[in-house]
């Protein structure tokens, strides 16, 4: 019953959904099988939208990867860096990414990377600082063992600091993939120029000449390609904490 | 002769808050020395010290050349690891493997049969043991423990202190040992150290001279209880 509640409340909302739409023209609001329609019709460019904005995130994603963990790592051995560099960490995640995303066009010109950029830019800073509590975790005790037996900086930091961080980090990468499929899309918006087709140019382009019910699809899409790359870190988070754990 | 010596030891916190001040201590080779006191006396920060985790402010600890182990409170094994791979934790750092040495310190805390098992899988005296079979594995001349019994229930701890004597006997380290349990510090020990502080003081230093190899009977002599009488006095 408990598994099943899910499925119930999704019907529910599909129905309230059909019913309300029937009340309502199709260009304020499409009903289920109207966006259907709308999905099956574009398959082909929602397909490739899909793509090009599962690759925009997940670019983004490898970006912020980089940043945010190379980063952890600067600021565990050197704490001065991270105490310079923290508060502009946490200042970049309190700009609002749709203030940025002009500019970026503006310096980096239409096309791919303001989107690999906006995805970055959102989705850096929960592994930033996820990483840097995860790699902070290891007890007073493990630190000291690894000390007594002359563990070097590197060694501590792959045979203690990374295992120990792996589920705080991967707790982390829950939120990012959410994060980098919206910091593409909003980078979408405003640096896609419809060749190659992405989600976010299916958006805006769909909703300027009123085609509501592609616009749903597309939002549809997103929401998968979200929900898709959350159902691998989910899956990678519970190989992790098998590992840890054992079968007992 | 000696395994670890304090000389006119001084070690200070950088708040500036002394924990130990010109004490002096000789740990002689071979012997098994307990230190007791009160709680946030110092008696870890003596065996931090004597470690080499923590540096004098003055004074000197002296150590011979030789391997030193820890044994601390909790296991600290470390869960991703098997029981195997946590035991050849100190020679892997130190670009050593030994693989029959690794069996040799698990067949001798009894766990050569859970060596593949990850320490989620063990009981809490199995994985104690695994800490102490980490420990041994390097062969050490010196063993720190740091209350590495206290948090087994009584029959387990019992158990452990038994084999670690029969360890002890068979490997002829010496130790150093921090408990709360005077029964513990009695039965294992050659000598109490008891402490007072902080800073950390030596109030005084009871021989046990009770015949080796120890039996539990020995904890009912009368000798035992007037021994036990005059370390509660101290405290």
């Amino acid at each position: 019953m408990r598994s099943a509640l899910p499925f119930l409340v999704a019907l529910v909302i599909l129905f309230t959904w059909w019913a309300f739409s029937l009340t309502q023209p199709e260009i304020l609001l499409p009903g289920p099988w109207q966006v259907l329609e709308a999905a099956w019709t574009g398959r082909v460019r929602l397909g490739k939208g899909l793509a090009y904005t599962a690759l925009s995130s997940l670019g983004g994603l490898g970006i912020a990867s980089l940043i945010g963990l190379g980063g952890a790592a600067l600021f565990l051995r050197f704490g001065w860096l991270e105490r310079a560099l923290y508060p502009y960490a946490l200042f970049m995640q309190t700009v609002p990414i749709i203030a940025i995303a002009p500019l970026l066009v503006v310096w980096l010109g239409y096309g791919i990377s303001v989107a690999l950029c906006t995805a970055a830019i959102v989705c850096f800073f929960p592994i930033l600082t996820s990483a840097n509590a995860g790699l902070s975790s290891p007890s007073r005790s493990e630190l000291e063992l690894l000390r007594l037996y002359g563990a070097t900086w590197t060694q501590t930091l792959f045979k203690l600091r990374l295992p120990r961080a792996l589920p705080t980090v991967l707790a982390g990468y829950r939120s990012a993939v959410g994060l980098s499929v919206i910091g593409a899309i909003v980078g979408e918006f405003v640096g896609a120029t419809g060749d190659p087709v992405s989600l976010g140019y299916l958006v805006i382009s769909s909703s300027r000449s009123a085609d509501t019910a592609t616009t749903f699809a597309a939002v549809f899409a997103s929401a998968a390609l979200a929900g898709a790359l959350f159902a691998i870190v989910r899956a990678l988070e519970r190989w992790a904490i098998g590992a840890w754990h054992g079968n007992s | 002769m000696y395994a670890v010596r304090f000389q006119d030891l001084s070690f200070a916190w950088p708040s500036g808050e002394a924990l130990c001040e010109g004490l002096d201590l000789v740990v002689q080779p071979g012997e098994i020395l307990a230190l007791v006191g009160p709680s946030g006396c110092g008696k870890s920060t003596l065996l931090r010290l004597a470690s080499g985790l923590l540096t004098p402010t003055s004074g000197s600890v002296d150590r011979p050349e030789g391997e030193q182990a820890f044994v601390f409170q909790k296991p600290t094994l470390l869960p991703w690891r098997s029981l195997r791979e946590n035991v050849a934790l100190p020679l892997e750092l130190s670009g050593r493997s030994d693989p029959q040495g690794v069996t040799a310190a698990l067949e001798l805390v009894g766990l050569a049969e859970d060596q593949d098992k990850l320490p989620s899988a063990l009981s809490g005296g199995m994985q104690m043991r695994a800490s102490l079979a980490r420990a041994l594995v390097t062969q050490p001349k010196l063993m720190l423990l740091d209350e590495a019994f206290s948090a087994l229930d009584g029959l387990t701890r019992k158990r452990l202190q038994l084999a670690f004597l029969e360890i002890w006997r068979a490997k002829g380290f010496s130790v150093l040992m921090v408990t709360h349990d005077l029964d513990e510090a009695l039965w294992l020990a050659d000598r109490v150290v008891v402490l007072e502080g902080p800073p950390v003081r030596i109030k005084e230093i009871v021989p046990v001279d009770l015949s080796r190899p120890r039996a539990r009977e020995q904890l009912h002599t009368a000798s035992f209880g007037e021994r036990l009488q005059r370390l509660e006095t101290l405290l």
